[in-house]
């Protein structure tokens, strides 16, 4: 009889630690992840300008959904994953690019599917003949998590400064 | 012995239906409400255009959180109060202004924290001889909800579709009008 109040006590205790510890996981909210998510997208940011500054259309494109928008001042919305890359290539189509940001801000929603990075570029352009430009202005990008855990650019929006 | 392994058992059986059981009941995950979201926000904006309408400063503000940006084209970020109603109040008071817009686009995240709207906008202003002038053009927008379930816009970005005038006219400058008069491509 002793041991069966043992083996009793020890089957409650065991209960109430399974109990405990079996539910302390299910409602938790999912979680936090958006240290590690902006992170991401500021290195998928920086990758992206890097890709351009090297002209490689593919590796720029990487970084795009399948259906971006793009919105460039002076043109029509840019939709669709081939107008954007058009209109991309005729961006690379100088003899050389520096792109800058400052002030970056990136707001990631706390269940990490969408993010929200806003600031200022600076765009150094050397034209065919040998011309360089700055243009600076504002830019506020919509990015999305892949189910590969990557993210990339839904709408990528800009107004220039002057 | 025999005993003492029937209570092990019934032990390790009980532990393993206490673990499955009493989870269950608890909600699996958070209810999607994007789509529900996602109908707020466009609601939210259809309603900005249409309070725009009264050409009213503080009615206009009214749709910002309180640390909204503003990314006009033609002019630098508006990210303090103060900066965003100038930036705002001159376009209000373009002469014979006309503005409004409609969304093309609303997303919400699955958190229900954060969404984002964009769309194209018109408007319509008198030049220097008082001739009228419309642009046309796009924006995006971000939106966070607020600890009142409503939804305000934190980031607002516009710019013209119109393209660079080909000789650059130096009549009066219309500050913070959805004008842009420079051709641009730009990668991020």
């Amino acid at each position: 009889m002793r041991t069966d109040r043992a083996l009793s006590l020890v089957i409650a205790a065991s209960l109430a630690v399974a109990m405990v510890a079996g539910c302390s996981e299910a409602p938790r909210p999912p979680m936090d992840t958006r240290k590690a998510d902006e992170a991401a997208i500021t290195g998928a940011g920086v990758a992206l300008a890097q890709a351009a500054e090297a002209k490689d259309l593919d590796k720029c494109m990487s970084f795009y959904v399948d259906d971006p928008v793009l919105f460039v001042p002076g043109a029509p919305a840019v939709v669709g994953k081939d107008a954007v890359r058009q209109a991309f290539a005729g961006f690379l189509e100088v003899q050389a690019l520096k792109l800058e940001t400052s002030g970056l801000i990136i707001d990631v929603a706390q269940s990490g599917d969408l993010a929200f990075e806003r600031g200022s570029y600076s765009n150094t352009i050397t034209d065919a003949k040998g011309k360089t430009t700055t243009e600076t202005g504002k830019l506020a990008l919509v990015w999305k998590k892949q189910t590969d855990g990557s993210w990339k650019i839904a709408a990528d929006t800009n107004a220039s400064d002057r | 012995m025999l005993r003492f392994r029937s209570f092990s058992l019934m032990l390790a059986a009980t532990l393993a239906a206490v673990s499955l059981g009493a989870c269950s009941h608890q909600p699996a995950a958070l209810p999607d409400n994007r789509a529900a979201d996602a109908a707020a926000v466009q609601k939210a904006d259809a309603d900005w255009s249409l309070a725009a309408q009264s050409k009213q400063a503080d009615t206009w503000l009214a749709f910002y959180a309180d640390d909204a940006v503003v990314l006009p084209p033609n002019e630098a970020m508006a990210t303090s109060k103060d900066e965003i109603r100038k930036s705002i109040t001159d376009l209000l008071e373009l002469p014979g202004l006309s503005v409004s817009w409609q969304t093309t686009k609303a997303e919400a995240a699955r958190s229900g924290d954060l969404a984002y709207t964009y769309g194209t906008y018109e408007l319509t202003s008198n030049d220097a001889k008082g001739n009228a002038t419309t642009d046309h053009g796009k924006y995006s927008e971000v939106w966070r909800k607020q600890a009142d379930g409503s939804w305000k816009c934190i980031v607002d970005m516009w710019s013209s579709d119109l393209p660079v005038a080909p000789a650059p006219a130096p009549q009066t400058k219309h500050r913070g009008a959805k004008h842009s008069r420079r051709r641009k491509h730009h990668a991020n």
